[in-house]
């Protein structure tokens, strides 16, 4: 296949700090090093090692970045905040220049890393189609074959003369996204855009995205913090961390990886996902002080296959001896409550009560039971009847369920109807051989 | 395509403003609408300004401070200067805040960045269209009032002296944009300068009050050009010569050529800076 995006030895060097007398004596200076053909002396560039101190307002955004995507590709790069992801894709669409290296591009480019770029609110939706169209580099003529097409796709048909500031901040999202869905580039690059709007449009707009590369035509470079969105949509992954390419290859691969490194660095981002700690209220007779969450390694983990168990790990204290003391566990999906389970209202514990202690208890989710997708997993403790005394901690893990399994993807778990799978027994005999 | 570092001097991309012409005409396009969505009056207020401006100005300049006029009216003297100089004034501004004002949009996408400024210079020429209808309303009414005017066919010309206030707005207005975007103490100097420019500009004056002995300096100022130009053609009364003509149009393509030249430069990197 063809190399459509080629980037070799490239850097990006950003100034921290505030612009003040002394940026105008080093701008000079780097101006008039330039200026004689000789290597800029305020430029932390190759000076690395010796000077690590010299330069401390300079940072390498981008650190001697190689790298070579070709047609057809979807390459997911990932990496934690700061890491070089959106500096990469801004050069690559012209919107800043590197500070060394070169970037050879092979095709139309269309960079999104906002939706809705340019939106004008006194404008109507249509007024705004084109001109985001526009911006984003389309003909009017192109925009005019695209128009029904667009609106469709954006589902705000009716508000379509109606400026864009009634509108709700949804379909702002959604008519900026549709617009973006059928630039229809060589060169597809988006940068986390997807994080915002509902979850069912944004299945839609991978699914169009997904379905746009089929032909093999569209090369498409995808920034994200969301797994499960790379997961589907790449074939192929990056990780950078500190602007250096750390990981090139297989997107499951790449994102273990990229846990892997986390995990090494106690990552607190990826900390706060799987465990967390309640602060100690001393007043309350009772407290949750932990909901962590673990594969059947005990790792704390919060992406699962769908043929995996999850294992919630939670740690209670009681510190006054109490009757009719409940300890539930809630699974929600997108605020919609799923699953809610008691320890202890089916049991004889329930009306002795529960005694003073530290206790620690492991539930297990089953594997095929949850469907693919985001889950946020509370718990809480309390009495019937007396909803004052609870302890309900607004906050809670988040863990996410996806359909690969062993890198195939079991797609009939997807569509399939119903809030959960449960993995009945099912006994089944071939009781008449229905002959004609 | 192929992204470096490095971008000549002179490489300007002008297939890529010509790339994207539709963009330029869809900005035209919102600035205009979105100017006076949610007003009542509209457009109207486009042809307001020039004659408040003028109202001032004939109170101050011709009733104060009683310059001359050279004859002609004083409300149609004004006017003809306050148009001109309003229009370049314009386009001043539009080159001037094209980073700061669109901060955002730049940091977003990429599109040449110079089809901000020079489509709205061509949308500011919609409110001076209207403020033309304006003054050539004025100048029938003053004509019947019996004032001698001596028009002549050289009106045709006018839209090249437009021509020239927009090349001029935009090359000093981006070459400031240019220095603005990363050292903002700059932006004292930007309004230092330009009502400094306008005091040595025939806007409230006529050229004849310029003494002799500054002539030949003032002629690099392209306004009095402009400005003295079109007088000359509206009321067939102006001491202009023809090396103000020369000079200006000088002085208008030189600052354009480095606006360009250090623009471009600019461009490039003003998102790390802003």
């Amino acid at each position: 296949m063809k190399t459509v995006i080629k980037i070799e030895g490239l850097y990006k060097e950003y100034r921290l700090g505030l612009i003040g007398y002394g940026t105008l004596q080093e701008d000079l200076q780097s101006w008039w090093a330039r200026f004689r053909g000789k290597p800029d002396p305020n430029s932390i560039i190759g000076y690395e090692n010796e000077s690590k101190n010299f330069h401390s307002d300079r940072i390498l955004a981008l650190n001697d970045v190689d790298l070579k995507v070709k047609k057809g590709e979807r390459l997911g790069i990932i990496g934690k905040n700061g890491a070089g992801k959106t500096t990469l894709l801004k050069i690559l669409s012209s919107i800043a220049s590197p500070t060394k290296g070169i970037a050879k591009i092979n095709g139309r480019v269309a960079s999104l890393i906002a939706v809705g770029t340019g939106f004008h609110g006194e404008l109507t939706g249509r007024e705004n189609i084109y001109l985001n169209g526009a911006i984003l580099g389309l003909k009017k003529i192109e925009i005019d074959q695209r128009f029904d097409a667009i609106v469709n796709f954006s589902g705000v048909e009716k508000f379509i003369d109606t400026p864009v500031k009634r509108y709700s901040s949804g379909m702002g999202v959604r008519l900026g996204f549709a617009v973006a869905a059928h630039l229809d580039p060589d060169i597809l690059m988006v940068d986390e855009v997807l994080a915002v709007g509902d979850i069912e449009f944004q299945k839609k707009a991978v699914g169009a995205m997904q379905s746009s590369t089929e032909n093999g035509k569209r090369t498409i470079l995808f920034v994200s913090h969301n797994m499960e969105t790379i997961r589907n949509l790449c074939n192929r992954c990056i990780v950078l961390d500190a602007g250096k390419v750390r990981f090139d290859g297989k997107t499951d691969d790449a994102i273990s990886e990229y846990k892997r490194m986390n995990r090494s660095q106690t990552n607190i981002e990826y900390k706060e996902n799987t465990l967390v700690v309640y602060n100690e209220e001393p007043e309350r007779s009772f407290q949750i002080l932990s909901i962590r969450i673990t594969d059947n390694m005990d790792e704390e983990e919060n992406i699962f296959s769908i043929n995996e168990p999850i294992y919630v790990n939670l740690d209670y204290l009681v510190r006054e001896h109490t009757i009719n003391l409940l300890v539930n566990v809630s699974i929600r999906n997108c605020g919609e409550l799923l699953v809610a389970t008691n320890l202890n209202d089916l049991n004889t514990v329930y009306n002795s009560g529960i005694k003073k202690g530290r206790y620690k208890a492991l539930i297990k989710i089953p594997a095929l039971f949850l469907k693919a997708g985001d889950y946020q997993l509370g718990c809480s403790m309390g009495v019937s009847n007396f909803p004052k005394t609870s302890h309900e901690p607004k906050q809670g893990v988040q863990f996410k369920v996806h359909n690969n399994v062993g890198g195939l993807e079991l797609t009939t778990f997807g569509p399939r109807a119903g809030k959960v799978l449960l993995p009945l027994n099912w006994d089944v005999k071939r009781h008449d051989l229905y002959n004609t | 395509m192929v992204i470096t570092s490095q971008r000549g001097w002179l490489n300007l991309d002008i297939k890529g403003l010509w790339r994207y012409r539709d963009l330029i005409l869809l900005f035209i396009r919102r600035d205009i609408v979105s100017q006076y969505k949610q007003t009542i009056l509209g457009p109207i207020y486009f042809a307001l300004t020039p004659i408040i401006g003028t109202l001032i100005s004939m109170l101050i300049f011709g009733r104060i401070a009683k310059l001359s006029t050279d004859g002609i009216p004083q409300f149609l003297f004004y006017m003809s200067g306050n148009l001109f100089w309003g229009y370049f004034a314009t386009c001043l501004s539009a080159g001037k805040s094209v980073f700061e004002s669109n901060v955002n949009l730049f940091s977003q996408v990429y599109f040449p960045r110079l089809s901000v400024p020079i489509s709205q210079n061509i949308s500011a020429l919609y409110k001076i269209s209207i403020q033309f209808i304006m003054f050539i309303f004025f100048y029938i009414y003053f004509i019947a009032a019996g004032y001698e005017m001596d028009p002549s066919w050289g009106v045709v010309i006018v839209p090249l002296l437009l021509l020239q206030c927009s090349l001029l707005g935009l090359g000093t207005g981006i070459l400031m944009s240019s220095f603005t975007t990363k050292y903002r103490d700059l932006n004292f100097i930007y309004r230092f300068i330009t009502s400094f420019w306008m005091y040595v500009s025939p806007v409230v004056y006529p050229l004849s009050v310029i003494p002799e002995k500054w002539r030949y300096l003032a002629s690099f100022n392209p306004m009095i050009g402009i400005i003295e130009s079109a007088r000359q053609i509206i009321f067939g009364e102006s001491s202009l010569e023809f090396i103000f003509i020369i000079n200006g149009l000088f002085t208008t393509l030189t600052l354009l050529l480095i606006g360009l030249i250090i623009f471009n430069r600019v461009e490039k990197n003003f998102v790390d800076t802003i």
